[in-house]
């Protein structure tokens, strides 16, 4: 063996951790070389200066604060809940909260826009928006007769359903008449009612699963109520008084 | 009455901890030392290191404490001076690590003033600031292989999985690293400069 394996070796046949055969031949090596011999000489040299001078005496007190800050890191994981933005630092925490917030609004947001039509805010919207239409035109109705008889046949044909119209003029809400309007993106019968000085929209059409009905609402300065009954959806708008309405919803 | 129970565990796990991972402190401290080259900083080092122990314990399966503790603390000294390296691109003047500050008049090292064979001013000149100052100028990587070596004196395979290499590697690095420090040793004994050794605790 060449000196320079043997002093490869030497380190670590110095720490008993070199496996015959080799751990043989170094041994006979160094001792019939005396560079080898020198070389491995300085080895356990610097190795006893190593163990006596390489420990660097840790502070007296570090192992009371190590106790100290163990125990602190104990008591805060025995919850983990309690120790919210641990792993991020508070500004993280909060921007990721509002982020958070955002995208709730959003998504919040967009299905206000989008909601699949039938509920309740779209469709209050939709007729409402039909009655003060009906108000603006000339008039607020396309077959004018006092006549469930006239105006249920007049339906026919323009809708897929038979509306249930009754005259109410005995009870202080007499027909006026109706007309077609579009709701939640159909065609829908409307029957128009008067009562004193006010003007009644009632709209009505077959119930669905996506129908849906509201308690009494106020929109616009107008009364809008809903119900359904007899498997029809009806909405009721109106400038008169809540009560009234709820009188009028009764009769029908 | 889960959360109490899971406490009592945890207090017992965190017991367990304590006793077997605190007789190692010195080693710990010793080995961060070494890699940071600092007392302040092997402090925050060793403190760190025994929080992720604590954290990771429940992962620790009884084998062999002190090389499972000491391969944490070597990782939080490396990654800390990873954050070193690039904090800092500023370099110590070679005469600040000769000298104390305010030290104007620095005695000159004593050396022999005849001419003895290599190996005698080895060992004449053999003390512990000039065996520091010949391992500050390894790598970390070398120093740390050392350090586990002569003073902890671990087998190969503690060293290997405090290092986190192979046995092979462990006795390739070792021998490397002592032939270097002897090159070193040799290199400083020589040097008439003067020097003092400021870097440590008495």
């Amino acid at each position: 063996m060449r000196c320079e394996e043997v002093q490869d070796l030497a380190s670590a046949w110095l720490d008993n951790e070199l496996s015959e055969p080799r751990a043989g031949v170094v041994a006979e090596h160094e001792a019939g070389c005396d560079a080898c011999h020198a070389y491995i000489a300085d080895l356990r040299l610097l190795a006893e200066q190593m163990a006596k001078y390489g420990r660097e005496p840790a502070p007296p007190d570090l192992e009371e604060r190590v106790r100290v800050n163990l125990a602190e890191e104990q008591g805060r994981s025995v919850i983990p809940e309690t120790r919210p933005g641990r792993w991020l630092p508070p500004a993280t925490t909060q921007w990721l909260t509002s982020m958070a917030a955002v995208c709730i609004l959003s998504i919040f947001g967009t299905w206000a826009v989008v909601r699949p039509p039938g509920t309740i805010p779209s469709t209050q919207h939709d007729v409402v928006a039909a009655h003060v239409r009906s108000l603006l035109q000339n008039s607020t109705i396309q077959v004018p007769s006092s006549d469930s008889h006239t105006v249920r046949p007049w339906f026919a044909g323009k809708v897929e359903f038979a509306p249930p119209v009754k005259d109410l003029t005995a009870e202080g809400f007499p027909l006026v008449g109706g007309r077609l309007d579009y709701v939640d993106g159909h065609r829908v019968a409307t029957l128009v009612y008067h009562h004193g000085l006010h003007t009644i929209s009632v709209f009505v059409w077959p119930e669905t699963a996506a129908s849906a009905s509201a308690g009494p609402a106020r929109v616009e300065g107008l009364n809008v109520l809903s119900w359904t009954k007899d498997g029809m959806v009806w909405w009721a708008v109106s400038d008169m008084e809540p009560g009234e309405l709820k009188e009028m919803r009764a009769l029908l | 009455m889960m959360i109490r129970s899971a406490t009592e565990a945890n207090r017992r796990a965190a017991k367990g901890f304590e006793q077997q991972a605190l007789p190692h402190l010195d080693a710990a401290f010793s080995l961060a030392f070494w890699l940071m080259r600092d007392r302040a900083d092997a402090e925050d080092v060793v403190q760190d290191a025994y929080i992720r122990a604590l954290r990771a314990f429940g992962g620790f399966r009884g084998e062999n404490m002190r090389p499972w503790l000491l391969a944490i603390v070597r990782n939080v000294a490396w990654r800390a001076l990873a954050v070193r390296r690039r904090a800092t691109n500023n370099v110590i003047p070679i005469e600040a690590a000769y000298t104390r500050p305010g030290d104007d008049d620095p005695e000159p090292m004593t050396i022999a003033s005849d001419e003895p064979s290599a190996e005698t001013r080895l060992i004449e000149a053999g003390d512990r600031a000039l065996l520091t100052r010949a391992l500050d100028t390894l790598t970390p990587l070398f120093r740390e292989a050392l350090l586990l070596r002569e003073v902890e004196e671990m087998s190969y395979a503690e060293i290997a999985t405090v290092l986190g290499v192979p046995q092979g590697t462990v006795m390739s690095r070792l021998s490397r690293a002592r032939a270097e420090l002897r090159l070193r040793f040799k290199e400083l004994a020589q040097e008439p400069r003067p020097w003092k050794d400021d870097k440590h605790a008495v």
